[in-house]
């Protein structure tokens, strides 16, 4: 037997990246680590949340109907509980006609969930991709802003359960192809301003064709498309009336194809810096300047590209404390074939890749994930990683045998130790979906977090959303935390939270934004493991203002009142 | 059929060989056949009590003329090896066909049809020769093994853990078969079946070189770095050339904050092998982990010299120097 062989001989698997820094990890306190008793249960049918994506997919494989769509928990109508709001696509013509609109679910109390979309006056068709929620102007209620393709749409939330359309008057209309978006205060002037991604050039009429293999047809990666700025609109304080800003404060570049993008303060200075994921081309990494400014830092920091040198296809977006060392973390879920990102920087370093030594790599690397936001699941006081994955092709598997289009979502559970470890197959998450938007909340108020997951409509078998009740059996204990600002914005979004517990502190920051296209609860959930009192925790408002407290009891959620703690 | 940008024209252990018959191998299996035939022959008429003499006659000359078939079959078959072994692949199937028309159960001649079409880039015909070589021939391991890493080239990897799986059902001794199917769950990310396998491998033949440097790189995926480090050390100890085993062995290093020890691994195998890219790339990477901007602009410099068009070493090259500018 004779054979012929290559002299060569190189390295196995994809070229993968791989990192450095292994941090000085803080295993004592809170706990260690143990496998979490926790089951996310499906509840989708038996609380009457029938959402159903509709992308308008009639086989011509326009590029946004794989794109979407966005799904969010928020109170809007003010009685505590969560309620769920979906992003949808509608048909692909020019009019106002169209039974396909988002659709907004009042949370009745009861484990159980009401369409008022039509009662609310949100039943406008738009071909939706986001949303993000917030009370901008500062009038004690939860208002929204949809990313579409074509023109956004800003609401707002008149008090009395019914919002109302004020994109015009608002000037954030815009008419690109926008995808996340998130409300912060970058001047610090206590009014949110919107901070709005935008993916590609697209029309129906500019629309190309795009094939796998020069014969079946597919949907289109962005680098045929020309990208498109992200914008920046400021809010004038003025009843509805922003500002656009996006050249003034340096954050006009049309090279970025951005799908997600998460607000952090990395260098700690209190103004509030941007990370946005773009699709196949470099990371930016806004720097506040503090003057109304912003400098795209990726590059230097280390994010605008994996540890190789090469942009990703990057979609949704996050960032946290994972070590409970006052160091940030950007995660960000990547297309398939590409290990989701991980970087690291502790204080005043730049950040570096770790997604290998985490072990988030090769879990990851089949998987094509869109939605993706750090919560700590088992309330063990470590922020977990939840990916909602699926692929963009529904042909994929036919070209790529390993890969599929429905894939299961991933949960990355925190060992404490610097690593994770998947086990989203050991506490429920065994259905594959279509996974797009995804978002975290505690819609039941048992004190842990809820998963709601919107699934892509192209195939409409897959287009049903997932409601994910969190059934922990552990015996964990938490502290929830709602912000009123005063001189800062009133939802208090840009505050910084620090939790003393057991020997951990924990951080965290009231946010909009993060994950794809979607939009959490802000109210702060923070795990305490054992721990049977919060020994002190710390608030730092956007205005500077800083209100301190010791001795907190757990298992509650407390209101804090900007600057209340002073007057006591 | 086209293969991925990345496969094509990358060595690669996955993909190093491709089993083909050749003449030592086709006189053992002819001899087979002819023993087979005749005693199939034999049998029946070696039970008559009377044989006419006009009828032994007409059996020598059938059996003269199988004789001849298979001979001429053979001659075929080795101008078709021939043929191929010169690059001339196309020469080579015609040969091999008509070894096949004489023998239509010629197993390895459909083998070696596959494995010249493999040469041309025709991987459906390839698979498709490959398929006939082992229906005719269930137990030519050679058969399995091509069929089992042409699926695997074409990714399609459950096709190639299937074929795999053949080889070792026929035999189950042979310690490389082990390495084949732990790389096609490797290439999976099934890491943990991976690793099972190359154990089996290695516990087969403890020497074996491409097991020991298989489970290092998985060991690396797995997170597993000491057990990683400690595989990939073996490997260089047995092959000191090995520039790929270099190249693992410094990420394994780099993946537990040896940075030292992985800039001094990457340094060795960039001696080695001077004009690999990817070592002097990774090499310029470590130097900026330990914020050595200026070394690992140099590391970068030398890649490009190699892959002048490498993006990826450019935009670290650009992060090497923003940060060397920010330090001044």
């Amino acid at each position: 037997m004779e054979t012929f062989q290559n002299s060569a001989v190189a390295c196995i698997f994809t070229k993968l990246t791989v990192l450095s820094f292994l941090l000085a990890l803080n295993t004592s306190g809170i706990g260690h680590a143990r496998l979490p008793g926790t089951n996310f249960i499906n509840v989708t049918d038996e609380a009457e949340v029938d959402f159903t994506h509709f992308s308008g997919a009639l086989g011509k494989r326009y590029m946004p109907e794989t794109m979407g769509s966005g799904c969010a928990f928020f109170d809007f109508d003010h009685d505590g509980y969560l309620d769920i709001l979906f992003a949808n696509g509608r048909e692909w013509r020019d009019d106002n006609q169209s039974n396909y609109t988002p659709k907004l679910y009042r949370n009745l109390g009861n484990g159980k969930f009401v369409d008022v979309t039509e009662k609310a006056g949100l039943a406008i068709p738009m071909y939706g991709m986001g949303v993000t929620i917030a009370d901008f102007d500062n009038d004690d209620d939860q208002d929204i802003y949809f990313t579409n393709v074509g023109s956004n749409l800003l609401f707002r939330n008149n008090g009395n359960t019914t919002f109302t359309d004020v994109t015009d008057t608002s000037n954030t209309g815009g008419h690109d192809w926008s995808t996340s978006a998130l409300f912060f205060d970058y001047d610090r002037d206590g009014q949110l301003d919107l901070f709005v991604c935008n993916y590609v050039k697209w029309t129906v009429e500019s629309d190309l064709s795009c094939t796998v293999d020069d014969q079946h047809p597919s949907y289109c990666t962005p680098a045929v498309y020309q990208g498109q700025s992200c914008r920046l609109y400021r809010n004038l304080g003025k009843g509805d009336i922003f500002q656009e800003t996006t050249e003034k404060a340096g954050v006009y570049n049309p090279n970025g194809k951005s799908l997600g993008v998460a607000m952090l303060d990395y260098d700690d200075d209190g103004w509030i810096d941007l990370a946005v994921a773009n699709d196949t081309e470099a990371n930016f990494l806004y720097h506040n300047n503090g003057d109304g400014t912003f400098t795209d830092q990726a590059l230097l920091m280390g994010v605008a590209y994996d540890e190789n040198g090469k942009p990703q296809g990057c979609m949704g977006i996050d960032v946290a404390d994972v070590n409970n060392d006052n160091s940030n973390v950007i995660a960000i879920g990547n297309f398939s074939n590409e290990m989701n990102s991980f970087f690291l920087a502790s204080a005043g370093d730049y950040f570096s890749d770790q997604t290998i030594q985490t072990r988030i790599g090769n879990p990851s690397l089949f998987t094509l994930t869109f939605g993706l936001f750090f919560l700590d699941f088992d309330l063990d006081g470590y922020q977990d990683l939840f990916c909602a994955n699926g692929h963009i092709e529904p042909n994929v598997s036919r070209y790529q045998r390993n890969i599929r289009y429905p894939q299961r979502p991933s949960l990355f559970w925190n060992q404490q130790n610097g690593k994770f470890d998947e086990i989203g197959l050991k506490v429920g998450l065994r259905k594959a979906g279509v996974g797009r938007g995804a978002a975290y909340g505690d819609y039941d108020r048992d004190g842990d977090l809820d998963l709601l997951v919107s699934n892509s409509g192209v195939i409409s078998r897959n287009g049903r959303a997932w409601l994910l009740r969190n059934e922990a059996n552990h015996e964990h204990s938490y502290l929830r935390i709602k912000t009123k600002g005063v001189d800062s914005n009133r939802d208090g979004i840009g505050t910084k939270v620090i939790v003393s517990a057991a020997g951990i502190q924990q951080r965290q920051m009231v946010r909009t934004g993060s994950s794809y296209c979607s939009q959490s609860e802000i109210i702060l959930t923070f795990g305490l493991g054992a721990a049977e009192v919060v020994d002190w925790l710390e608030v730092i408002w956007p205005s500077g203002t800083i209100d301190k407290y010791t001795n907190i009891a757990v298992n509650t959620l407390l209101t804090i009142n900007e600057g209340e703690s002073k007057q006591q | 059929m086209k293969l991925p940008a990345n496969v094509q024209g990358e060595s690669s252990l996955y993909f190093e060989k491709i089993y083909v018959a050749g003449p030592a191998f086709v006189t053992f299996n002819l001899l087979l056949v002819l023993f087979l035939s005749c005693s199939k022959e034999k049998n029946p008429s070696a039970n008559k009590e009377t044989q006419h003499k006009g009828i032994d006659v007409q059996l020598d000359k059938q059996k003269a003329k199988k004789t001849n078939t298979l001979a001429q079959a053979k001659e075929y078959y080795n101008r078709g090896v021939f043929n191929q072994k010169q690059g001339m692949q196309e020469k080579a199937i015609i040969e091999f066909r008509k070894a096949i028309q004489l023998l239509p159960d010629y197993a390895e001649a459909y083998n070696n049809i596959g494995t010249s079409y493999q040469f041309l880039g025709e991987y459906d015909k390839a698979i498709q020769s490959y398929r006939k070589s082992v229906e005719a021939q269930p137990d030519l391991i050679e058969g399995h093994h091509n069929l089992g890493t042409l699926y695997l080239l074409q990714g399609e990897i459950d096709q190639a853990i299937t074929a795999y799986k053949g080889v070792i059902h026929f035999k189950p001794e042979l310690a490389t078969a082990y390495v084949d199917l732990g790389r096609a769950y490797g290439m999976s990310g099934q890491l943990d079946q991976a690793i099972e396998q190359f154990k089996i491998a290695l516990n087969l033949d403890s020497n074996l070189l491409e097991a020991h440097y298989a489970i290092g790189v998985s060991y690396r995926h797995q997170g597993m770095f000491n057990m990683a480090t400690e595989s990939l050390e073996k490997v260089i100890a047995q092959k000191p050339n090995f520039a790929e085993a270099y190249l693992n062995l410094g990420y394994a290093y780099r993946d537990q904050d040896k940075l030292t020890e992985a800039i001094d691994t990457f340094y060795t195998g960039s001696q080695i092998a001077p004009n690999n890219y990817q070592i002097c790339h990774e090499l310029g990477i470590t130097y900026m982990k330990q914020h050595r901007y200026k070394k690992a602009i140099v590391a970068f410099q030398q890649a490009l010299k190699i892959q002048p068009k490498a993006v990826q070493t450019e935009n670290n090259l650009k992060v090497a120097q923003a940060r060397l500018a920010q330090k001044k």
